[in-house]
């Protein structure tokens, strides 16, 4: 039993027992739940995705059906965050908006990593000409005004969720090519490097083993920022009508479809919960980002 | 001894760096770290490198496990080239990986040489699950008792490389080049960053893994005192070049180039009482980039005459293997 509470007070506040075997993902995992604030986080992260998916079961109502006759309603207890301007269910379209603008962000998120990861690793990594070309080619990227591509290329393709993602995807990826690449410039010149190339290591896995790791703070400081970036440019592309289209919802849109002047004075209830949920995923994301950073560094205890 | 088959011959090997090149000046300045150096290293011999710093010790040791890019010269390890920019051959890439099992390196700063993020354990069982060593069943086992066997207990297999002490580190430094079982190993200066009981440790299980293990070393140093003890052979080296080299005992007793003399002089002696000759060398090492004509020490040499201006000396053998490159011998 005495073991049974020596494990318990090591799970959540001492590290590791003496003597005891514990592998290295296993013990990351203990140093973030050790993290309150990430910990919460991640549950309420959990919580707001479960609660998407499972939109159809929660909500009696549908999120395209117009009822003018219901339109702008204030909350009541048939409809919790009232109507929009068509008579939708608020919640509803909440619920549903957040399926489209968690799994846009995120996967826009995941493709501006790839791409700037790995662009930046070949870059900073192998330098020469394979630097100078990559970095012509993000400095070409970077010249280019987000919007004024961003329009045009949704305009050529047609306008809709996966389009999105590719477009933000395709169109952000620089800055966190650079970032990686000029932390690389700074990291190879470690002596730890040049024992991997002298114990015979691949550059693969060197980058993957000895360089990645070290270089995951900023890596993930940039793609928490990028989420936000992602809800924040779904939501002006969406405005545009050239995102997610109405009657489809999305936090974007319906913060944008609450943009007159009667709806900002008198219908709070049609512009606070979709705002309200953007600043909630992005500040958790961002102390997830950090719990997680954090936990994987081994310098770092607490 | 001297008839033990060379391991790894040196020839001419060149390392210049290039300086920024100034604006509006066409023509392109050179740093030449290593200038033309020629080394025969026999199989089980330990060979010190010694010199004061910045002579290019550490850029000779790195350039031969082409760890830099060498500008000129070959290398020959067990009969393979590794290269020759001369005879524009180059060992590739994948090849010279898979070569670095039996040539290994001691690094100097056990501090930088170390991955923050990975494991004792992972540093450790890396360059072995590389080559296949053992088989993974195996490795484990394998690599504890390698860190045992360098003054490492089993407790500490999981832990950081920032909760161990510098004397530790470096330790772990060493038993991950030799968990591969090497032939070869550049030690670059191992016991510059210990305190002095530390370094007598490391270099004592050093010389004890040799035997073991049947190494060949560089030792790379620029304690006289320390390579005397430890190496058959000293290599003296002075601004990019070799100016002598022989058995450890000999140049120690018999240095011919003032250089040599210099340094031996310099050494602190155990007897507060006895009195010796102090070192006579002026000034500190000239800039690599602008080397001195003629003999490179005649700035500093107190026995110049007009002629080690113009002309470099000859390499001359003195008998015994005990080599220099002085016009006054």
């Amino acid at each position: 039993m005495s073991k049974f509470w020596e494990r318990l007070r090591a799970f959540h506040g001492r590290g590791k027992l003496e003597g005891e075997y514990v592998s290295v993902a296993n013990l990351s995992w203990r140093k973030f739940c050790r993290n309150r604030l990430a910990v919460f986080s991640l549950i309420v992260l959990v919580l707001i995705a479960v609660i998407s998916f499972l939109a159809p079961l929660i909500t009696p109502y549908s999120y395209s059906e117009i009822d003018l006759t219901l339109a702008r309603q204030p909350p009541s207890p048939e409809h919790i965050l009232g109507t929009d301007e068509y008579g939708r269910d608020m919640l509803t379209r909440l619920i549903y908006g957040g399926r489209v603008s968690m799994t846009m962000a995120l996967a826009a998120m995941l493709l501006q990593l790839v791409i700037g990861v790995v662009l930046g690793c070949l870059a900073g990594y192998f330098g020469s000409w394979v630097d100078a070309f990559i970095m012509r080619l993000t400095d070409v990227f970077m010249c280019f005004p987000f919007y004024i591509m961003a329009v045009c290329l949704a305009a050529i393709v047609e306008p809709g969720l996966k389009n999105l993602v590719l477009i933000i995807g395709f169109l952000s990826w620089t800055g966190i090519c650079r970032i990686v690449r000029a932390e690389i410039l700074s990291l190879k010149e470690n002596d730890y490097i040049l024992a991997a190339r002298s114990l015979g290591i691949r550059p693969g896995a060197i980058i993957r083993r000895h360089i990645l790791p070290n270089i995951l703070s900023p890596i993930l400081v940039a793609a928490t920022l990028s989420i936000a970036g992602g809800i924040m440019s779904e939501a002006s592309m969406s405005f545009l009508n050239l995102g997610v289209r109405t009657p489809e919802s999305s936090w974007g849109n319906m913060l944008s479809a609450a943009q007159s002047m009667q709806a900002l004075v008198s219908e709070w209830w049609r512009w606070v919960p979709p705002g309200l949920m953007i600043v909630i995923v992005v500040l958790s994301i961002n102390y997830v980002g950090e719990g997680l950073r954090n936990a994987l560094d081994p310098r770092i205890s607490n | 001894m001297a008839a033990e088959p060379t391991l790894l011959e040196i020839s001419h090997v060149k390392k210049y760096f290039p300086r920024k090149k100034p604006t509006f000046r066409q023509s392109q300045e050179w740093l030449k770290a290593v200038d033309d150096v020629s080394l025969t290293i026999p199989r089980f011999y330990s060979v010190g490198l010694v010199g004061e710093s910045g002579c290019g010790k550490s850029t000779l040791g790195r350039t031969i496990l082409r760890l830099h890019a060498p500008t000129g010269g070959r290398v020959v390890f067990e009969g393979q080239p590794l290269f020759d920019m001369e005879g524009k051959q180059w060992l590739p890439e994948a090849r010279m990986r898979d070569l670095r099992k039996d040539m290994q390196m001691i690094f100097q700063d056990p501090y930088g040489s170390l991955n923050p993020r990975l494991t004792v354990g992972q540093a450790v069982e890396e360059g072995v699950a590389r080559h296949h060593v053992v088989p993974a069943a195996d490795r484990r086992a394998y690599c504890e008792e390698i860190l045992e066997n360098c003054g490492l207990e089993k407790k500490f297999y999981m832990a950081y490389p920032h909760e161990f002490s510098g004397g530790q580190r470096q330790r772990i430094v060493i038993a991950r080049a030799l968990a591969l079982k090497p032939k070869f190993v550049v030690c670059d200066e191992p016991t510059a960053a210990l305190d002095v009981s530390i370094q007598s440790q490391i270099l004592n299980l050093m010389m004890d893994l040799r035997e073991e293990l049947n190494l060949t070393y560089l030792f790379i140093s620029h304690n006289l005192r320390v390579t005397q003890a430890f190496c058959d052979e000293i290599v003296v080296m002075y601004l990019g070049k070799i100016i002598e080299q022989g058995p450890a005992e000999e140049v120690c007793s018999h240095p011919v180039h003032p250089y040599t003399q210099a340094l031996i002089n310099s050494l602190p002696v155990s007897n507060p009482w006895e009195t010796k000759p102090k070192a006579q060398i002026l000034g500190s090492i000239p800039s690599a980039v602008h080397i001195p004509s003629g003999c490179r020490f005649h700035p500093r040499c107190p026995y110049a005459t007009p002629r080690c201006q113009e002309d470099e000396p000859a390499w001359k053998d003195i008998g015994g293997g005990h080599c220099a490159a002085c016009h006054l011998i």
